[in-house]
């Protein structure tokens, strides 16, 4: 199941909404990333309101506003103003229309904040170390496998 | 004794072309909204302020900024120089626009300052980064890079030759560059000009500031060498006489006193008395400037830009009603 906020990563989490005459369908699907930075309790006011929890899970479905932000389409095709960083992913087909037209490129080249790139390096050393933590266990070398543990401790403390 | 210094006798041009630039970074926190958002205020608004507040206070002493509270609830943290401004606007267009303030032509030196603050923000701070679209800003115009280079060009000589529309029209042609009047009105006011870059996606920092160099350089060369031919044909300094009456004798006879006329007539008045055309202490012969000007400044709504383009131009109002 695909991420309801930004419709492309898995989801590993599943909310569910308890409230009298809540059906089946009143559930969000998250992924890891959209679990640590969405307000799902404002959300989820903002869908109690209007009797519905608002979600977009279709990805081909064209989206009208911002899971997060619940900032209308109309006001970034009308002003060309976007409300959090996730209208970059709930509009990108929007986005990529008007930077064709309005850019000199549809890629960033220009600097990179040290801190992602920092973010980066340890999260590729981290799926690494997951690897070949697996791979210990299975050939029965377990104090290498203790060793790497210790490791994926040190860089999940990092993240 | 007298000294030769062949250099004077080849100067071309006696005024400086007045230039203003203002290189702007603009940053948002990741996993907040930004201010355009109608949840942005008040809670997440404080969350930004206190982060930055916090990271200044702490980490940011030798940056030595005075804090301002802005009307529109914005944060401003401001260094004063000599002849430049670095700050930091908080929670104005977006969570934090970095900026430069000078009042010269555009120096690599300064680009480079707001790079530095830039980074050591970003040692504190979790900016909104995406590998495809850059930083991500709440207009879609900054998205990339994020950097804005603003130039303020006071271009009277080219104007009053070929034209401000004609000169428009030129800048039009170049796809990257966007030339409007002051703070990005339509018409340009007192012959200052403001251009800025239109990519910020797909580009790198360096090549925008090359870009924007390239053009001021080509721009000053031409408006300079207008200047030269301005200041050394009798048949122009009449011309140049004649429209500043002509101009002159309108907002007197006719009370049209719009910001864009005493503005436009203000800035030849001032470009002929740098260039030597005009005396310094009298203004233009046969026109009582100093009731015209005072009238012209009595309607003229001093707020916002038009208090910019005085003090860009030169000309604070206590100085020209001494002057004229």
């Amino acid at each position: 199941m695909r991420c309801d906020f930004c419709g492309h990563h898995e989801a590993v989490v599943v909310v569910y909404l308890v409230e009298d005459g809540a059906g089946t369908q009143d559930k969000l699907f998250l992924c890891r990333k959209c679990m640590v930075h969405v307000s799902i309790a404002r959300l989820i006011e903002q869908g109690l309101k209007e009797g519905r929890v608002r979600k977009e899970r279709a990805l081909n479905r064209k989206r009208r506003h911002c899971p997060f932000c619940l900032l209308p389409l109309r006001a970034f095709l009308e002003g060309g103003v976007l409300g959090c960083p996730y209208c970059y992913s709930a509009f990108a087909r929007e986005i990529t229309r008007w930077v064709q037209e309005g850019q000199a490129g549809n890629r960033h080249r220009g600097s990179v904040p040290w801190r992602y790139l920092r973010r980066q390096k340890i999260q590729r050393s981290l799926s690494q170390a997951l690897r070949d933590f697996e791979r210990c266990v299975a050939e029965e070398r377990y104090e290498q496998a203790e060793r790497l543990k210790k490791l994926i401790e040190r860089l999940r403390s990092l993240l | 004794m007298k000294v030769f210094l062949p250099w004077k006798r080849t100067l071309p041009s006696l005024g400086v072309v007045r230039e203003k630039t203002r290189i702007v970074l603009a940053r948002n926190l990741s996993g907040l909204p930004f201010p355009s958002s109608r949840f942005f205020r008040p809670v997440f608004a404080e969350e930004v302020r206190t982060k930055v507040a916090e990271v200044i206070a702490r980490e940011g002493k030798e940056w030595k900024f005075t804090c301002e509270e802005q009307r529109d609830g914005a944060l401003l943290f401001l260094r004063k120089e000599k002849h430049r401004k670095i700050g930091i606007l908080v929670n104005g267009e977006d969570h934090l626009r970095i900026f430069l303030e000078r009042m010269s032509s555009l120096r690599w030196a300064d680009f480079e300052s707001v790079q530095r603050l830039d980074r050591f923000l970003e040692r504190f701070l979790d900016y909104a980064f995406d590998p495809q679209w850059g930083y991500l800003t709440a207009s879609s115009q900054w998205m990339g890079t994020g950097l804005r280079i603003f130039l303020w060009l006071h271009l009277p000589a080219l104007s009053f030759v070929y034209g401000e529309q004609q000169l428009l029209q030129w800048f039009q042609e170049r796809p990257e560059i966007v030339v409007s009047g002051c703070g990005g009105a339509k018409e340009p006011v007192a012959h200052v000009f403001e251009v800025t870059n239109r990519y910020t996606l797909g580009v790198t920092e360096r090549e925008i500031f090359e870009w924007m160099s390239w053009i001021e350089r080509k721009v000053v060369r031409w408006e300079r060498s207008i200047r030269d031919v301005l200041r050394n044909s009798d048949l122009h300094r009449r011309t140049l006489l004649e429209k500043l009456r002509e101009v002159g004798k309108d907002i007197v006879q006719d009370g049209d006193t719009k910001d864009k006329k005493v503005l436009d007539f203000l800035s030849l008045l001032r470009f002929g008395q740098e260039e030597g055309i005009f005396a310094q202490g009298r203004g233009c012969n046969g026109v009582n400037t100093r009731s015209l000007v005072e009238r012209g400044l009595q309607a003229l709504p001093l707020r916002g830009m038009c208090e910019d383009i005085l003090e860009f131009l030169g000309v604070p109002l206590g100085r020209i009603r001494d002057d004229v």
